[in-house]
């Protein structure tokens, strides 16, 4: 099972990467992100805690080419040892989201009947809070940290992919695979797991690809409420939320940050895009 | 039929609503630290006068008779006190509200008109160079960190150049910069929103037959496209509000805005349970409210809707 979806998957990313140069430019930061979490300790030019109050908020020099934040820590040195809490964030709250969120729209949608209806009214509830609420609530109740504010998005997201995969299943129960599969004998459980979820994977890969997008944001956001990740953790969010209050006196300090923020959610908002447009033609028909 | 059918749409929302309640409900009482400790310190009143204030606040009831009672009370528009200003909840909510807003239709009438504007552009000539911008341009709006967006406006219009200022509510000065936060973060979500919507009614037969009758492209589609792609612009935009709603929670703290965002925000690190619960109830209501009541506009509006369905 898993070569047959890591090889089209694969084969995807080669054509991903060969379209337009929006699409390889945002493939290549995320690598990039990758890459500089995997060798931080070896790229970062100095330690991301160390504090030295005799150069608090320097603006950028030789020495410290983003400058200095208000504890004299090395501003780039910290972005680099951020990807390390971004991609954990983006990693567990996707998985939380996609793999609760998946199940209950799978079993809901296949099964029907009661349970539908109840489960298709929670997500309708759920899905009138804004997500930043449920995240506030949630953290609220769990206390503040990086690890609570990763269940607050998987949480948040987790309706999206329970509607879209109870959607998805509802279409895919009417096929004839389905119907043959279950005529050969197979069990619900083998059919749902075995032969509807591979055949939705592409949906929910492009999902989680905006997942990803949306849980870099709520978590800088929940980071800059000061409920998110705590000092001294180098999270681009809390780095923001430090730098604001010295904000008149150095910009810099808070510039970098959210502009890193800012090219990574766009660079998964683009890469989610283009695969979209690679499993959907439908949009491409249109446009001719 | 159709009766029935807005009936059954209407009638859909009632255990919606339940389950808000239940959620709002349980959600806040799980919070560490009960009010009084909150309101007293740690060392808290001594017991007589804790117990009567467990009394007075209900906390010293079974939780389902809380729940019942608290449901009771939202309907009944008894929505409590601050634990701390003893202020009506009902009415902070709706002051706050007010700000609230004005806030997001002044920024939504700011996105749309930006957004659509673009999708114009776009849709004129599909795949072309100006599509392809707009299409960044979009994506790039909604990757924005709102608030770090907020803070570099700020930056910019009160810091160096004292145009603006950087907070709070009065005039219209105080409202251009939180506005035009948000309108730039929600523009794409409509710019995408329309051009797929204009495209869709742009394949269709009777755009051919106008463009073959030789009217210009820009006749086509303000005429044609633009009134045929309105209803679904409007109702996915429409559905969408509780987006918007999230980012004002966020643009509200960012320029000390007195909304229901920012109130819900203190009332979390203050445990003021009633404004809590006030607060995120009342969102969630309206978002609610909101979807039903375009649910209902869109089955009026678009009589293959309502034909399909009944």
């Amino acid at each position: 099972m898993t070569s047959k979806i890591l090889a089209p998957a694969l084969k995807s990313l080669k054509a991903l990467y060969k379209g337009p140069l929006a699409t390889s430019i945002a493939m290549t930061v995320i690598l990039g992100i990758l890459v500089l979490a995997l060798l931080a300790d070896y790229v970062a030019p100095y330690s991301y805690s160390e504090i030295n109050l005799w150069r608090r908020l320097e603006p950028p020099t030789p020495d410290h080419l983003l400058g200095t934040d208000h504890l004299g820590r090395d501003i780039l040195s910290r972005l680099i040892h951020g990807t390390r809490p971004l991609l954990y964030v983006v990693v567990v709250a996707v998985l939380i989201a996609a793999s609760t969120g998946t199940l209950i729209g799978l079993l809901s949608g296949y099964f029907g009947g009661a349970v539908d209806l109840i489960v298709s009214r929670i997500i309708d509830a759920l899905m009138s809070f804004p997500a930043i609420l449920i995240a506030l609530a949630v953290v609220t109740v769990l206390g503040p940290g990086l690890e609570k504010v990763v269940i607050a998005i998987g949480i948040a997201e987790a309706t999206t992919f329970a509607r879209l995969s109870r959607g998805l299943i509802l279409v895919e129960k009417e096929q004839l695979y389905v119907l043959s599969a279950r005529a050969v004998g197979a069990s619900s459980f083998r059919v749902i797991f075995r032969h509807v979820l591979p055949n939705i994977a592409g949906p929910l890969l492009v999902q989680s690809t905006f997942a990803a997008s949306s849980a870099i944001l709520w978590e800088a956001a929940l980071s800059f409420l000061g409920l998110g990740a705590q000092p001294p953790t180098p999270s681009w969010g809390l780095m923001l939320y430090e730098a604001k209050d010295y904000m008149t006196l150095a910009p810099h300090a808070m510039i970098s940050p959210g502009l890193a923020i800012f090219i990574t959610v766009l660079s998964f908002n683009i890469v989610g895009e283009a695969l979209r447009d690679l499993m959907d033609p439908r949009f491409k028909r249109i446009v001719k | 039929m159709t009766h029935g059918y807005i009936a059954y749409r209407a009638l859909l929302y009632v255990p919606t609503l339940f389950i808000i309640l239940l959620i709002t409900f349980s959600l806040v009482r799980l919070l560490p630290g009960d009010p009084i400790t909150v309101m007293y310190g740690e060392l808290g009143p001594p017991p007589e006068a804790r117990r009567a204030l467990e009394e007075k606040l209900g906390l010293d009831k079974p939780l389902a008779f809380q729940f019942l009672l608290y449901a009771y009370r939202i309907f009944t528009g008894d929505w409590g006190k601050s634990i701390y200003t003893g202020e009506p909840v009902i009415e902070l909510v709706l002051r706050r509200f007010v700000a609230t807003l004005e806030l997001t239709a002044v920024s939504l009438v700011m996105a749309s008109a930006i957004g659509i504007a673009l999708a114009y552009i776009a849709v004129k000539r599909p795949n072309s160079l100006a599509d392809r911008l707009v299409g960044i341009a979009s994506v790039a709006s909604y990757s924005i960190p709102v608030f770090w967006w907020g803070l570099i406006l700020i930056l910019i219009f009160s810091v160096n150049l004292k145009l603006l200022p950087p907070g709070g509510r009065g005039g219209l000065e105080n409202l251009v910069l939180p506005s035009l936060t948000l309108a730039i973060v929600n523009f794409g979500l409509i710019c995408r929103i329309s051009r797929a919507a204009m495209l869709e009614v742009y394949s269709q037969d009777f755009v051919m037959a106008a463009k073959a009758r030789g009217l210009s492209e820009r006749r086509v589609i303000l005429k044609y496209v633009m009134r045929n792609a309105a209803i679904a612009i409007v109702t996915l935009v429409g559905l969408r509000f509780g987006i918007l709603m999230g980012g004002a929670v966020i643009t509200e703290t960012v320029f000390a805005y007195p909304g229901v965002g920012r109130m819900i925000v203190e009332g979390i690190f203050s445990r003021d349970y009633p404004i809590i619960f006030g607060g995120i109830v009342f969102v969630a209501l309206v978002v609610m409210t909101v979807n039903l009541i375009i649910d209902l506009i869109y089955l009026a509006l678009d009589p293959r809707v309502r034909i399909a369905r009944s």
